[in-house]
């Protein structure tokens, strides 16, 4: 018997699901956190080089000594006030579309890699353009991943042509919503203009973005990066969603102990928003927090640490506390293949992340070496430990129908619930089935179909994807004004 | 081949056992042979039910209800089916073996083996040897199943076979075993024909056996 979960009719948990359950830190902590942060803006304050941003915190009535910006808590708390409490986030097909808000769940890809751990020689080599239309084609047909967020840098284009070229490869691949980094202004533009041609016009854009942006703003600790700071203003004042994205390690670039890092990882968010509330009030905005670890043996950034998972879900909280959507991360690993290394540390971040009820959880699919190297069979792997994710977040629904009073009633003592009529309404939607990268037969059946390990069916499915799946094309309209705008395009 | 045949074979495969009758009988009405309504049409609805099971599409459940649906289709054809129609269809005797009370697994692979076209006769639970040796005297079938759930009482399977070749009638069946404990290892020491590790492996199994002895 071979159950696969690829099956008519037996949908995956579902995504949006409100998380919440698994809260790490009481209210009390919350309420310490965010008094430290105020205290950090205050104090110490943060670090900006950039003239134009200088001038905006100044009008704004900030304490400037040369660089050292000092922030006042009504200066920051009237800043989160106005930032929107709900982000859309639109795929190319409505069904697609992420709300975020609250303490609803989505689960994605992430990262910048510049490796790819290859499906066929099974090496090390280096991220193409290929690989950005690949990875969007398998994310495209994975059920329990819901936003594609290009997790690798093409190292085959020239610098000025990568943006416009990723993101086309991305969303001619893909209807789930795609976000990348951006490295220039003119990029940026390229990517909304391409954006417009796709949805109809800036307006319809900005109702449903189908494009948004990541921005690596702050150096940490407490300094902004000028550069990117310019793009960041530059996405705020066209009113498209950006994440603030701030990735401090604990013992090296923030406090070593968990409670110090997110009181300044939390500072330099609030710090980040309120510059983006300065620039345009109401703009569609992210926190992007993520808390990780350094190896304090070699200083090396660890993806896969219990602390990434714990704090990810402890500043969930603080997004929460202030009502703001939140970029965070959670299925890291510093394994460097498919293994059992692998499995564990993704999984237990995933799962508190999850539960914690964070927004837009990126870097949970497909990504192995921390955020280094990507593997095509990894995505079909971790879309499955989401979807049991998801499962758990959708939590156990009690009511009269799920009660099955009158099921156990009308089978009684001694019978059985195979062909009760309860048992098929319910079995399609009740319980998670992964798909056949799991095995779940006997033995002998396992031993008849070759005796192979997850990783080995993995790759059966990728590969099965990559020939089969059919990713639902740009329309003619928009492929042409795309092509017309831009003739930096490859043809893939 | 006539369209009624078609729609039986869809109606069972929807496991709707009223739609199975109704359009059996006017099959039968429409002057189809019974032996062609069995095969063209029950047998064919039953075999895309197993080509779907196995590919992971249906459950057990949807399975189970198309093997009623096509029970009840049986009901109106078997006193119309000529001895040849009926020798295709093989007969199994299923039971627990003695001090195990457990049935659900018996039940879901008999359940299965009557979708697949199997004959069962279901002898119960907590069956002593003798039992068995009854039921191959009187129902004369081409298999006999048995079933235990717990280690203690798989070790009955043993004395089960014995008991069969003590009476004499161990040539006349092929013997298949099944349930939790039991592995293809243990069924070959105990001297069982075949193993199954699940229900739908069981159907496949005993296909095999007739074929087997048939041929």
């Amino acid at each position: 018997m071979r159950l696969s979960g690829e099956r008519k009719g037996q949908p995956g948990p579902g995504k949006g699901l409100i998380g919440g359950q698994y809260k790490p830190l009481t209210d009390e902590d919350v309420k310490r956190i965010h008094e430290a942060s105020l205290a950090i803006l205050d104090r110490t304050g943060i670090q900006v080089e950039d003239p134009e941003t200088l001038r905006l915190f100044e009008d704004a009535g900030a304490e400037i000594e040369g660089t050292r910006v000092r922030l006042s808590s009504s200066l920051v708390e009237d800043s989160i006030a106005k930032a929107p409490s709900r982000v859309v986030l639109a795929g190319r097909e409505e069904e697609n579309d992420l709300i975020l808000e609250g303490a609803r769940v989505y689960i994605g890809t992430g990262g910048a890699a510049l490796q790819v751990l290859d499906l066929e020689t099974g090496k090390i080599r280096r991220a193409v353009l290929q690989d950005v239309v690949n990875a969007a084609r398998i994310v495209d047909a994975l059920e329990n991943i819901h936003f594609y967020l290009i997790p690798v840098y093409p190292t085959d284009l020239p610098k000025e042509t990568v943006e416009v070229n990723k993101y086309y490869a991305a969303l001619a691949n893909t209807t789930k919503h795609v976000q990348a980094g951006v490295y220039t202004i003119q990029g940026i533009r390229d990517v909304i203009k391409m954006g417009e041609h796709i949805m109809g016009g800036g307006k319809r854009l900005r109702e449903r973005p189908v494009v948004s942006f990541i921005t690596s703003w702050m150096i940490s600790p407490l300094k902004f990066d000028t550069n990117v700071t310019r793009m960041l203003i530059e996405i705020c004042r066209q009113r498209m969603p950006v994440v603030l994205s701030a990735a401090p390690m604990a013992g090296s670039t923030a406090p070593v102990t968990m409670a110090g890092m997110l009181a300044q990882l939390n500072a330099e968010q609030l710090a980040g928003l309120t510059l983006t509330q300065l620039v345009e009030p109401g703009c569609p905005v992210l926190i992007g927090p993520i808390p990780a670890t350094a190896d304090m043996r070699s200083g090396k950034y660890l993806g896969g640490s219990t602390e990434l998972g714990l704090c990810n879900a402890a500043i969930t909280q603080m997004a929460h506390f202030y009502q703001v959507p939140i970029y965070n991360s959670a299925g890291m690993t510093d394994a460097k293949i498919p293994d059992i290394q692998a499995g564990i540390e993704k999984t237990q971040s995933v799962f508190q992340v999850a539960l914690a009820g964070a927004n837009f959880i990126h870097h949970a699919a497909g990504m192995l070496e921390d955020m280094s190297t990507i593997a095509y069979e990894q995505f079909v792997i971790d879309n499955i430990m989401l979807g049991m994710a998801m499962h758990a977040v959708r939590g156990i629904e009690i009511n009269d129908e799920t009660l099955a009073l009158d099921a156990i009633n009308r089978v009684g003592p001694g019978g059985h619930y195979l062909m009760d009529e309860h048992t098929l309404r319910h079995m399609r939607t009740e319980h998670f089935y992964p798909s056949t990268v799991f095995d779940r037969q006997e033995r002998e059946l396992w031993e008849q179909d070759g005796s192979h390990d997850t990783w080995y069916r993995a790759k059966e499915i990728a590969r099965r994807i990559l020939i089969e799946h059919k990713p639902k094309p740009l329309d003619k309209a928009s492929e042409e004004g795309i092509r017309g705008s831009f003739a930096s395009i490859l043809v893939l | 081949m006539s369209g009624v045949l078609e729609q039986i074979a869809g109606v069972l495969y929807e496991g709707d056992d009223e739609s199975v009758c109704t359009l059996v009988q006017k099959a039968l009405n429409e002057g189809i042979k019974p032996g062609q309504v069995l095969r063209n049409g029950l047998l064919a609805g039953m075999d895309q039910v197993g080509v779907d099971f196995r590919a992971g599409d249906l459950f057990v459940p949807e399975v189970l209800i198309s093997a009623r649906a096509m029970h009840a289709g049986m009901d109106i054809l078997r006193p119309l089916l000529s001895q040849s129609d009926l020798a295709s269809s093989n007969k199994i005797v299923i039971g627990t073996v003695q001090g195990d009370l457990h049935d659900i697994g018996k039940n879901l692979v008999g359940m299965m083996l009557e979708g697949g076209g199997f004959e069962v006769i279901d002898i119960g639970i907590d069956l002593p040897p003798e039992k068995f040796v009854d039921a191959i005297k009187t129902e004369h079938p081409d298999i006999v199943g048995m079933s235990a759930m717990l280690t203690t009482t798989m070790q009955n399977m043993k004395h089960t076979i014995d008991a069969l070749e003590n009476a004499g009638v161990r040539e006349e069946v092929r013997v298949i075993v099944g349930g939790a404990p039991v592995t293809k290892e243990y069924a070959d020491e105990i001297g069982a024909d075949g193993y199954a590790p699940d229900a739908g492996s069981a159907v496949e199994l005993a296909r095999s056996l007739v074929k087997q002895k048939d041929g």
